[in-house]
């Protein structure tokens, strides 16, 4: 729901005054209201990347090729002068995950929607200025002063934000289609130091753990009617979350024994895919890349 | 029979001075199959911990095949290796993202080649019947899946001796079952397999041997009929007699006399026991009525047993 009003927000002060306003509002609503119906409530109450990775068709790539091509498109992405190219990022890691990956697009939208979020904020913070004058396409008087968006606010702003959907459109493709496992694997052929392989691992792991355990808890809340008034809430959330701590840190203390026990120490590794890259496969990413590339070098030039 | 795992004196102190194992020596053999009892806080898990070599008792030696292991980071993974440990929450042991690379953690770690690690996971997922969940997430699977996946940890490291703290806990009537009948299966191929439970009726159904904790000592190590005759030692230990066993002996001490020293340790053995007991009787009877026998107590036993027949 917030990241729908955000979205409509954030839509309307990028495009007004570029775009007619019919257009801006069928645009910022639809856009609005896909996040909205995306964002429905789970089972889980959230979605695990690693899921999804173990069930796209796309897992069975050469784990190698799909690192570099994500990495090498975002150095594109970030180095372009050119908006589109995230956009082009953005729509092509979208297709690619749904239709290559067989991910369903609401649960491909869920897992960028915390990360869209803080773009949307982030983009509105940028958009929006505070001046003394009404010098901008929207002026919002506050008496004292206006929160103004200027052409060259928007400008700015579509530049930044594309480029950062686009870098991490690359990423969420990579996270959905290659199980953990296998970008340890990587990681660590590229002579990652270990320590650094280990703690992404372990706070990837425990950001789910820690969410699994959230859940449980605030549902128990729930169901003793913990929630069932705005004070009662602010007193259950600050209950949970001290609880949270403790239970967290009681948590890893077992999960680490664990690890020790089955011979752990230091440089966590698991079974990986280890197929060959074939000559389709490497075409296709070399086709994605100048693709995305042409699109940088063309917009600039027209 | 070849010993395994020997401890020799071993205590542990956690940090807030809780002494969790006082002195404890106990050796463990191959094939032997063998349940740990005490109540919450006896010490078992932490006595797990210690022959596992997670934590390292202050006092005490720990010898595995006899040889003593040392501080040495070598015969630790060695210990590790051999003596497996199944804790009791599945989801504080499973780390990984799918339940293959959950089953490769500890052969990864002992450093083994690709292929041989792939060959383990397939083979532990086999015997654990969870082939179908190769690539399932661990934390979607029911309790008696993540139970099974987290055997088929310890199997895919070809532990001699597998230690399971509380396997039956949370397990529904069926999953309990199922669990009971893979125990019984590794046992049969000659792993060591110690339970800690206080379950009594599961540990006097399924175990050759009983060893009784109460405040961190061992108060009682022998076979399951005597470790269960012992009412001082059970309420010592805050535990109950199995059912099976109170019920068997209440019809003992009862109106009907029975042969033998035999006790059922399973429901279709005291069925057949008490069918044999009768039959015994009532042959018995007919001799009397013959007039070849002059022992007072069939009286007895022809009263019970007209009833039944």
């Amino acid at each position: 729901m917030i990241n729908a009003l955000l979205s409509f927000a954030f839509i309307w002060c990028l495009t007004y005054g570029r775009l007619p306003v019919p257009v801006i509002l069928v645009i910022g609503s639809g856009l609005a209201a896909f996040l909205f119906i995306s964002s429905r409530h789970r089972h889980t109450g959230f979605i695990v990347t690693d899921v999804l990775a173990q069930a796209s068709r796309l897992k069975s790539v050469n784990p190698t090729l799909k690192v570099i091509t994500a990495f090498a498109l975002i150095i594109v992405g970030i180095a372009s002068p050119s908006a589109w190219t995230g956009v082009f990022l953005a729509l092509t890691a979208f297709l690619i995950a749904t239709f290559g990956g067989n991910i369903s697009p609401h649960e491909y939208v869920e897992v960028l929607s915390i990360p869209l979020a803080f773009l949307l904020i982030g983009g509105l913070a940028l958009l929006i200025e505070a001046t003394p004058d009404p010098t901008g396409i929207v002026n919002i008087n506050l008496y004292y002063f206006y929160l103004t968006v200027s052409p060259l606010a928007q400008q700015k702003t579509a530049l930044v934000i594309s480029r950062a959907m686009g870098a991490f459109s690359c990423l969420s493709l990579l996270s959905v289609t290659t199980p953990m496992s296998d970008i340890i694997g990587v990681l660590r052929r590229m002579h990652c130091p270990e320590l650094i392989i280990d703690l992404m691992y372990l706070i990837y792991r425990y950001i789910f753990i820690l969410l699994t355990m959230h859940h449980e808890m605030m549902n128990a809340a729930k169901s003793r009617l913990g929630l069932r008034n705005y004070r009662t809430s602010l007193r259950t959330t600050a209950s949970v979350y001290s609880n949270l701590l403790a239970r967290s840190h009681n948590l890893a203390s077992q999960n680490f024994d664990a690890m020790e026990s089955r011979c752990y120490n230091s440089g966590i590794s698991f079974l990986e895919n280890r197929v060959k890259a074939n000559a389709v496969q490497v075409s296709a990413c070399i086709v994605l890349l100048t693709a995305a590339s042409a699109i940088s070098l063309i917009t600039v030039m027209m | 029979m070849t010993e395994i795992l020997r401890v020799e004196n071993i205590s542990y102190k956690y940090e807030d001075k809780y002494l969790a194992v006082n002195n404890v020596s106990v050796n463990f053999s191959a094939g032997e199959l063998v349940a740990v009892l005490g109540s919450n806080g006896a010490g078992k898990s932490t006595f797990f911990l210690c022959c596992n070599g997670v934590l390292r008792p202050q006092t005490g030696h720990i010898y595995l095949h006899g040889e003593e292991v040392s501080t040495k980071k070598q015969l630790t993974t060695r210990l590790r290796q051999s003596v497996g440990l199944v804790f009791q929450d599945p989801d504080s042991q499973i780390i990984a993202g799918s339940v293959e690379s959950e089953v490769s953690f500890g052969p990864m770690n002992l450093g083994l080649p690709f292929d041989e690690v792939r060959q383990r996971v397939d083979e532990s997922l086999q015997q654990m019947d969870i082939v179908r969940y190769r690539d399932f997430a661990p934390q979607y699977l029911s309790g008696g899946e993540k139970k099974r996946v987290s055997i088929a940890d310890i199997l895919a490291m070809r532990s001699e001796m597998i230690l399971l703290d509380e396997p039956t806990a949370s397990l529904d009537p069926k999953n309990a079952d199922a669990l009971e009948q893979i125990l019984r299966d590794l046992s049969q191929m000659g792993i060591t397999i110690v339970i800690s439970t206080h379950d009594v009726d599961f540990a006097y159904r399924i175990a050759e041997r009983v060893i009784v904790f109460a405040k961190g000592e061992i108060i009682a190590d022998d076979k399951p009929d005597i470790v269960f005759a012992s009412q001082a030692t059970l309420e010592r230990a805050g535990l109950k007699k199995p059912l099976l066993f109170e019920a068997w002996e209440t019809v003992r001490n009862g109106t009907v006399e029975f042969y033998g020293q035999a006790r059922p340790r399973t429901i279709e053995e005291f069925r057949d026991l008490l069918a044999g007991n009768i039959a015994n009787a009532s042959q018995r009877i007919k001799h009397v009525s013959a007039g070849n026998n002059t022992d007072p107590s069939l009286a007895k036993a022809h009263t019970a047993t007209m009833p039944i027949n």
